[in-house]
């Protein structure tokens, strides 16, 4: 697309570029010249633990010495499984060193569903947390992995919190029973950082290596892994950059409260934070009170987050009094920003929340709104720096609608990966020819080339930033004594966001319980795809010849809950 | 009763009425599916059949307004092996139009399985039943390619990855041997269907 084509030119914030150059570089080399730059500058805090960016690059080279002699190589995947900590940064990186193939793992998946995701990558090392260390290892033994390596959060604490945690009072014990786990017979990560450093002239990966293999959810409810090249996410930092002029290089503080085995908490903070030499305030989960007391330790500059904890955060500092004002620049993702929220946190903060648009396919920032006045509440932005989009029509890719028409969005960039782990019929599914992926959301292009989402062509609920395909629920309640059948909607709660709701079908004889069957549900998904609300119906609609209509499931129960059909 | 025919690489196949007594192969075959099919089929992440499913699927068909077939693969030595399962099943409120659904286990997709079923049962079609009115998942395009064969089709969508689709049929009467389209299009082993087999 030629810039004349680009009718959100005009509404860039000055100094953003249209197009970028794309640094043709691995992520090690982004590290490697923000610790060259930044030596001493602290790269990581966590709980106010400081480590500097030739620290980090020195504990990167070891474990990475530490990986290769348990026998990684170019090629390996490398699990983490870990909360947010400083030992996340390190094996991320020590992997990519290695010329290996991260993949990210939310901790508090259950054992059925971290035995899928590891059986389909087949790990040689994954490095756990220590609280689900166990579990892991008993997964990948089978497997063939060589290692699992515990994690404990307490070590990477400040010396005076570590020795607070092992005090003989309640509230010690609960904190400590929470951050860490006994993970009997497994090796302790720590012990690869006292290797030496890597061979300076160990093969290094290039930027079209695959660094990343990211889970997404499927339609049919087994998730299928993203593959990303260096190349990907370092453009995807580098458009970052040029999207906001005014960040200071080694001037900012980035408070990493997005996970980071998340696709956007993983760029946002993993590499584009690292690539500014930015400070990175990691928290293993958000806590408005440690975010709030870590504002008067070491102020953020720099916010990526959610909806949710924007509110939760503005309402807290507004009660308490806190200030907000050094936060510059307020990134929102994963879910549609409501606009009471976007105006809260201005109106609290000072400084603007904005709005970002991505998928985990696109590394995954793609379209965002500018980091100015021109920004835009309710649209999702206009295309970022050398992102090509087009809107077709929904059956036919083929067809471009008109501007102001409604049409699936395609991408097409730098940013944008080359296909699905091992998947080629799904891969066929989503990209296209000449690079295009098709991301299954529906949109309107404005005059001046500002999106807005429409509608969802996905069958995807997006509760609290993380995607939940109803599917991979409806399975885990048709598995579950006393449910005969079972279909799961979205529902709108609070501020934009959706809430999963099940409507089952009972067995003879059975009541509901809503409290057994999240429970019975929590044994097979994670807590964020449980049903919030479940409500029983004598039979489900279904077309004649016995297929499950999802939407009307939906539109029965609104009725429902307006009163208008009486409850069964 | 059955009809004959070649899969597009050339093995045998036979195709006839499923019967009252072929419940637990239908529930046999089922297990054999992969997510991705049963999902294609019910549109829901189904583990196993029901009971009730079963009664709907097998027991109630009545070679009137419910029709269905099955597909055997004959193999080398002679043995039948279930590949597949068609079924129409015209609305009671709109007797001219019905729905469809096409199931082939995994291992014999892509072999023309679906194609040749759905010829058979648009020849076996319910009297009177000129169009086909069904909803699929909007990410199968093969399947909605398959039903675009059969005549012009008009495709809505109908919430997240769902089309209502109806099909208008050829005019001519289903024992016309003319309204074979869908065998001509797809059983021909030198013109495998470009739609494969896909679940509808």
């Amino acid at each position: 697309m030629q810039p004349d084509e680009r009718p959100w030119a005009s509404s860039y914030a000055p100094g953003v570029p249209l197009d970028i150059e794309v640094p043709e570089e691995s992520l090690v080399d982004l590290l490697e010249a923000s610790a060259e730059r930044f030596a001493d500058h602290t790269a990581l805090d966590f709980f106010g633990a400081t480590t500097s960016y030739a620290e980090l690059a020195d504990q990167v080279a070891r474990a990475a010495e530490g990986l290769r002699r348990l026998g990684v190589i170019a090629g390996d995947r490398v699990a983490l499984v870990l909360p947010n900590c400083p030992q996340h940064v390190v094996a991320f990186y020590a992997a990519l060193r290695l010329g290996a193939v991260v993949v990210e793992h939310n901790p508090l998946y259950t054992e059925e569903e971290m035995t899928f995701q590891l059986g389909d990558h087949r790990p040689t090392v994954v490095v756990a947390w220590d609280k689900v260390a166990p579990m892991v290892r008993r997964i990948v033994e089978p497997l063939g992995a060589r290692t699992v390596l515990a994690v404990s959060l307490p070590a990477a604490l400040p010396r005076l919190k570590r020795l607070a945690l092992r005090l003989p009072v309640a509230r010690a014990a609960a904190t400590r029973a929470a951050m860490t786990g006994p993970a009997p017979g497994i090796p302790r990560w720590e012990k690869l950082l006292r290797h030496p450093a890597i061979d300076p002239a160990h093969p290094r990966p290039t930027s079209a290596d695959v660094a990343l293999l990211q889970y997404t959810g499927g339609t049919t409810g087994r998730p299928k892994a993203a593959v990303l090249t260096h190349r990907n996410l370092r453009a995807n930092a580098a458009q970052g950059r040029a999207w906001m002029p005014g960040l200071v290089d080694g001037g900012e503080v980035v408070y990493a409260v997005l996970p980071l085995f998340h696709a956007y908490g993983l760029t946002l903070c993993l590499t584009f934070s690292m690539s500014i030499g930015a400070t990175l305030v990691l928290m293993p989960r958000f806590d408005v009170d440690q975010v709030l007391e870590t504002m008067s330790r070491r102020p953020a500059t720099f916010l990526p987050a959610v909806p949710p904890v924007y509110e939760r955060l503005a309402v807290a500092a507004r009660d308490r009094g806190v200030a907000l004002s050094s936060i510059r620049y307020a990134i929102s993702g994963a879910m549609s920003l409501p606009p009471d929220v976007a105006a809260l946190w201005e109106s609290v903060a000072g400084g603007l929340l904005v709005e970002g648009y991505g998928m985990t396919e696109t590394s995954p920032v793609a379209l965002g709104n500018p980091a100015g006045d021109s920004r835009r509440i309710g649209s999702i932005g206009v295309p970022f720096p050398s992102t090509e989009v087009r809107v077709v029509d929904r059956h036919d890719p083929s067809q471009d609608v008109p501007t102001g028409h409604e049409g699936e969005l395609l991408l097409r960039g730098p940013q944008v990966f080359a296909g699905y782990w091992e998947r080629p019929a799904e891969t066929a599914e989503v990209v296209l020819a000449d690079g295009w992926i098709r991301t299954g959301d529906v949109v309107v292009m404005s005059e001046d080339g500002f999106f807005t989402i429409v509608d969802r062509i996905k069958e995807l609920i997006i509760t609290g930033g993380f995607n939940v395909y109803p599917s991979e629920v409806e399975h885990a309640l048709r598995e579950l004594p006393g449910i005969v059948d079972a279909a799961v909607v979205g529902l709108a709660s609070e501020h934009g966001d959706e809430e999963v709701v099940a409507v089952v079908v009972l067995a003879a004889g059975h009541e509901l319980d809503e409290d057994a069957i999240r429970s019975g549900c929590r044994e097979h998904v994670a807590a964020y795809k449980v049903p919030r609300r479940v409500y029983a119906v004598d039979a489900l609609p279904v077309s004649m010849i016995g297929k499950v209509l999802r939407r009307q499931v939906r539109d029965e129960l609104l009725a429902r809950l307006a009163g208008s059909s009486p409850a069964t | 009763m059955f009809a004959e025919a070649r899969l597009s690489d050339g093995s045998r196949a036979l195709i006839w009425d499923l019967l009252p007594g072929d419940r637990e192969a239908v529930r046999e075959g089922f297990e054999k599916l992969s997510e991705e099919t049963r999902f294609h089929r019910f549109l829901a992440a189904v583990p196993h059949l029901t009971e009730t499913m079963l009664d709907h699927l097998v027991d109630e068909i009545d070679g009137v307004d419910h029709v269905a077939l099955a597909l055997v693969v004959v193999d080398a030595a002679g043995n039948g092996v279930p590949a597949g399962v068609a079924r129409m099943i015209r609305y009671s409120d709109e007797r001219d139009a019905a729905d469809v659904a096409v199931t082939v286990i995994d291992e014999f997709q892509r072999r023309g399985v679906a194609t040749a079923l759905l010829g058979e049962l648009m020849r076996r079609r319910p009297a009177g039943v000129t169009r086909l009115v069904t909803t699929v998942t909007a990410d199968n395009a093969a399947s909605l390619a398959m039903l675009r064969r059969l005549g012009p089709t008009v495709a809505e969508p109908a919430g997240p990855n769902r089309l209502d689709v109806v099909v208008e049929l050829p005019d001519h009467g289903p024992d016309d041997p003319e309204s074979d389209v869908v065998a001509a299009a797809g059983t021909d082993p030198e013109h495998p269907s470009a739609a494969g087999d896909e679940i509808l």
